[in-house]
């Protein structure tokens, strides 16, 4: 690759003149003009895609789970402690499958599930949905404990969530706040490769699940969010999305942004 | 035919038809953005895939204030440019080794001018390469390119200058370009 040269002042001038659709007197500077529009010519002179390869382009991005932001344009001031504890809350694994564009709740149940997800506003509030998001909750067919392949796992079953688990099989109509002081808050997993998501992922699906929303105010997706993970330094959530042929992606986006860390298809 | 921003907000809220709509009146844009930019069919295919599947997961992101088609392009260079700088990093021939002066007899004119140009445009660094395509190609203006590169104006069009510049002396040898110069009084 070769740095391009300053061009001279008669190029300059054509191109200049050429992006505005002028022309020049100057017979050198319409001929450098006339050589912009014959390379221009050729730039555009590309061949569309086959039919087959357009196919394939839509179909992939159809196939792709569309991602639903739900970050407020502007957010309430909340006092820090309450924040951490609503994080250490937070940090329990709520199960909730299935992408889908139909607005009914599938027959697992699992769009109950999101919507209770997306609000955990505040300590409290973190515990109270716990029943219906247990009840709404549907265990994912995982791979066995064992296939957590040395990978640093820090996985949200604390006292709390035994606790709101416990509450929720019994009814969900008992209190639920009898926790007496809110759970130490966990560190995120940490990942740096997608084999260490997949991993980790196993690790978790493994692990019981207690109920908990994801952190409020970020990223919410048709799929079912894992827990928070630190990926490439980076914290984030990390979620299992279904496709509508039923394949499954593990995706980690970033909570700041909600961008996407890493992904990796669960075979 | 229903505007791109009422497909966008249609899509946005779960319409298929409408995101598949969208995504099919745009498909030859992107697939041609990303052929230029990369310069094969191979390496074209899939940044055109990689950037329709981020334009689906970002919708909700796009916040109206470019066009739909700007920010489109703008995912689609990223997507490209990534591209690239992964291939900078795995072996491969260097555009350096590209034969950018032969026309094969053998080939039809169209099938060489676009080796040409691929040549061409191979040696240019891909920031220049990408502002030259989104002006000669897309038909972007420079404010809109500046978006796209999240460059200043002013950059944009030396930029473009300079491709030019470059891809001039490359395609010189081009038997149009050539006959045109021999045709030249001056």
């Amino acid at each position: 690759m070769t740095e391009p040269p300053d061009p001279d002042p008669i190029l300059e001038q054509a191109s200049d003149l050429f992006d505005e659709g002028r022309t020049s007197a100057d017979p050198a500077v319409e001929a450098r003009i006339a050589e912009l529009a014959l390379a221009r010519a050729l730039i555009r002179d590309v061949a569309p895609p086959s039919d087959a390869v357009r196919e394939r382009l839509v179909s992939a991005a159809l196939a792709t789970p569309h991602l639903v932001s739900t970050r407020r344009p502007a957010r309430r001031p909340v006092a820090i402690g309450a924040l951490v504890t609503a994080a250490a809350a937070a940090v329990a694994v709520v199960v909730v499958l299935g992408r889908s564009s139909n607005p009914a709740p599938s027959a697992s149940g699992h769009r109950d599930a999101s919507v209770v997800s997306t609000a955990a506003p505040t300590p409290g509030a973190a515990r109270a949905p716990a029943a219906s998001a247990s009840a709404g909750a549907i265990p994912i067919e995982g791979p066995a404990a064992s296939a957590n392949a040395g990978v640093t796992v820090t996985a949200p079953t604390t006292a709390s969530a035994a606790t709101t688990t416990a509450s929720a099989s019994s009814g969900g109509a008992g209190p639920l706040a009898t926790a007496a002081a809110p759970p130490p808050a966990p560190s995120p997993a940490t990942a740096s490769s997608p084999s260490e998501i997949l991993a980790l992922y196993r690790a978790l699906a493994a692990a019981p699940r207690p109920t908990a929303a994801p952190p409020p105010g970020t990223c919410a997706v048709d799929g079912a969010f894992y827990g928070p993970v630190r990926y490439g330094g980076v914290i984030g959530q990390l979620w299992l999305v279904t496709n509508g042929s039923g394949g499954r992606r593990l995706e980690v986006l970033a909570t700041a942004d909600c961008r996407s860390l890493g992904e990796v298809e669960v075979p | 035919m229903a505007l791109d921003d009422d497909l966008v907000r249609a899509a946005r809220v779960g319409d298929r038809a409408a995101l598949e709509q969208l995504l099919r009146r745009h498909v030859d844009r992107v697939h041609a953005l990303a052929r230029r930019l990369l310069g094969n069919e191979a390496d074209a295919d899939d940044a055109a895939q990689e950037a329709l599947i981020a334009v689906v997961r970002g919708l909700d992101r796009f916040d109206g204030r470019s066009s739909f088609t700007t920010w489109l392009y703008r995912v689609t260079t990223n997507a490209c440019l990534d591209e690239l700088r992964r291939r900078s990093r795995r072996p491969g021939p260097l555009a350096e080794d590209v034969d950018h002066g032969r026309h094969d007899p053998m080939l039809s004119d169209g099938i060489a001018d676009r080796a040409e140009i691929d040549a061409a445009l191979a040696t240019l660094p891909p920031e220049f390469r990408a502002a030259v395509v989104l002006r000669d190609l897309c038909d972007l203006d420079y404010a809109e390119i500046a978006a796209v590169l999240g460059i200043p104006a002013g950059t944009v069009r030396s930029r473009i200058a300079r491709g030019r510049a470059l891809l001039a002396r490359r395609l010189g040898n081009h038997p149009d370009l050539t006959r045109r110069q021999s045709d030249d009084p001056s």
